[in-house]
């Protein structure tokens, strides 16, 4: 019985500090009876969490499949469009998403994912925005093709936004969030015995606030961390329908709160410029563009325009110092590239269709 | 991460100097990037096409054609023997294309080609995703994500092709046929 005290003891500690500990004072005034049961059920909570906390470095680890970004990758792009308002529903909007996918196909087919089914879409929205899902979908918004001069602007946009994709830095959003939420749920775990005595103060512990913890019961969470952790070929179809909303919403509402590193925006910018030279595009106007934007968008809160322009002026710069040697240095030649006037479909003034519902 | 001094400091020494570290010298290996690349019989983007590459294929790079964006290299088809020819400067990349993770081989990632093949590829909104979107503020959402993926995949690299050339950018992505053979590659040709 002193054992099980010590441990509640050290638990409280740990997990509540001295404040937290008021809680154990009280619970001391309690029968004996009462405290060897909150050892007992302590020490089966702390196994518990061991197991998941194991799994939880297991997450860390993982590969994940192209079925599992494809799949989280829908549920984002399908929110992407909500939260944009719908797909365009302006006149002409097939034609419009026929050029648009004939740019943009143009662009990825020269990625490091080439072989990824791309799918480019234009979103009612008319904030200038653009975003991507990962497993191959990007957007633009109606507000930013009301911006562009002309189509190499445009395709700076959606390279900068499949840079994100072939970089996979939704995916880590994604395996972060994940590998966070199971360690929320350690936490949680562990604290479960506490707070079931009702203490206020015990209540607090942890930090499982507004994560899975509170949508999906612990026995599903645990079940859901060990079968990412343990399943190479993990579904993630097969998942709850709580808890595919849980993570793509969490996932979502992070990258439009936080949206992404700033090392990751400048990845995608140095990458945008050297798809769009790949293909023809001056990557000069993609840097002039930036001006327009916003400095925040429908997803993201990118570093500073400014701080942006002079990253890629230098790395332009020294492309160009670059493109006359010997060697092979690169896929990029700026001798080659031409600002494209907008053309079809994208030359056309939207005018919205009244929405039918 | 982002706070910490090093990587930020790493990226910006990278950015000055491009590819610095990853400079091929003739004789050097180079990898395919795009799709449906053209081995050309000249350096010219109207010449006749000796074979189309897919990305990953690895070719030997032999020298470039004076200040151009053409490169020419060798690259060993199949058992006939190698085969040299013209490739554009967009088209060759230094390192290979991204390997990809499939559920059905998780311990062995695929090539762009195998990937291509694999047909995990073949994109459609997902039930998880459809469920999901229902609960969306927005739920007609689903139906227009599937329709603009349904239209996406109806576009193929001829077309992509043939946009570009309208727009009198270069044809990077390439027809996936060869259209015309050089006389002189043929076998057994006059």
């Amino acid at each position: 019985m002193a054992r099980r005290q010590v441990t509640t003891l050290v638990a409280c500690l740990l997990l509540g500090g001295l404040a937290g500990c008021a809680a154990l004072r009280r619970v001391v005034g309690q029968s004996h009876g009462d405290l060897g049961q909150l050892a007992r059920q302590s020490e089966e909570a702390d196994l518990r969490a061991d197991a998941m906390q194991k799994d939880c470095d297991a997450l860390k680890a993982r590969a994940i499949s192209y079925e599992e970004e494809n799949a989280f990758g829908g549920a984002v792009s399908v929110d992407w469009v909500s939260r944009g308002g719908g797909l365009t529903r302006r006149t002409g909007a097939k034609a419009l998403h026929v050029q648009l996918n004939k740019i943009g196909k143009n662009l990825a087919a020269q990625s490091s994912r080439p072989g990824l089914p791309w799918t480019f879409g234009v979103l009612q929205s008319d904030g200038v925005n653009a975003v991507s899902g990962p497993g191959g979908y990007v957007f633009v918004s109606e507000g930013l093709l009301a911006q562009l001069d002309n189509e190499a602007q445009l395709a700076g946009v959606l390279a900068h936004e499949i840079a994100h994709i072939t970089g996979k830095h939704a995916m880590r959003e994604y395996q972060r969030y994940l590998v966070e939420q199971c360690e929320d749920g350690v936490s949680n775990e562990r604290s479960k015995p506490l707070k079931q005595f009702g203490e206020d103060k015990v209540q607090e512990l942890g930090r499982a606030v507004g994560g899975l913890g509170q949508m999906i019961p612990s026995a599903e969470l645990r079940g859901l961390f060990n079968q990412l952790a343990t399943q190479a070929n993990f579904d993630f179809n097969t998942l709850s329908q709580k808890a595919i909303q849980a993570i793509t919403h969490g996932v979502v509402a992070r990258l439009s709160e936080k949206g992404f590193g700033e090392e990751d925006e400048y990845t995608a910018d140095t990458e945008a410029v050297e798809l769009m030279a790949a293909a023809g595009y001056a990557p000069e106007e993609y840097v002039a563009f930036l001006s327009k934007l916003p400095d925040k968008g429908l997803s993201t809160e990118h570093p500073r325009k400014d701080k942006r322009q002079i990253r890629l002026r230098a790395h332009l710069a020294a492309l160009r110092e670059r493109s006359s040697d010997t060697d092979f240095l690169t896929s990029v030649d700026l001798s080659q590239t031409k600002v494209v006037p907008l053309r079809d479909a994208l030359r056309t003034k939207p005018a919205a269709v009244p929405a039918t519902r | 991460m982002s706070l910490e001094k090093l990587p930020p400091l790493l990226a910006l020494v990278c950015l000055a100097v491009p590819g610095t570290a990853l400079a091929v010298k003739p004789g050097g290996t180079l990898y395919i990037k795009a799709k449906n690349t053209h081995l050309k019989a000249s350096s010219s983007p109207t010449a006749d096409t000796l074979v189309v590459l897919q990305p990953g294929k690895e070719v030997t790079y032999d020298s470039r054609e004076g200040k151009t964006p053409w490169y020419k290299v060798t690259v060993p088809v199949d058992k006939k023997g190698p085969v040299q020819g013209f490739v554009y400067q967009a088209n060759l990349s230094v390192s290979p294309p991204s390997l990809e993770v499939t559920s059905k081989s998780p311990d062995k990632p695929l090539s762009p080609e195998a990937f291509a093949s694999s047909g995990a590829a073949v994109k459609a909104l997902g039930p998880g995703a459809i469920a999901y979107g229902k609960t969306l503020s927005r739920p007609d959402s689903v139906q227009q994500l599937i329709a603009l993926e349904s239209l996406a995949a109806s576009i193929d690299t001829a077309q992509v092709a043939e946009y570009a050339r309208a727009g009198g950018l270069p044809e990077v992505v390439g027809r996936p046929q060869v259209a015309r053979r050089s006389p002189a590659k043929k076998k057994g040709g006059k």
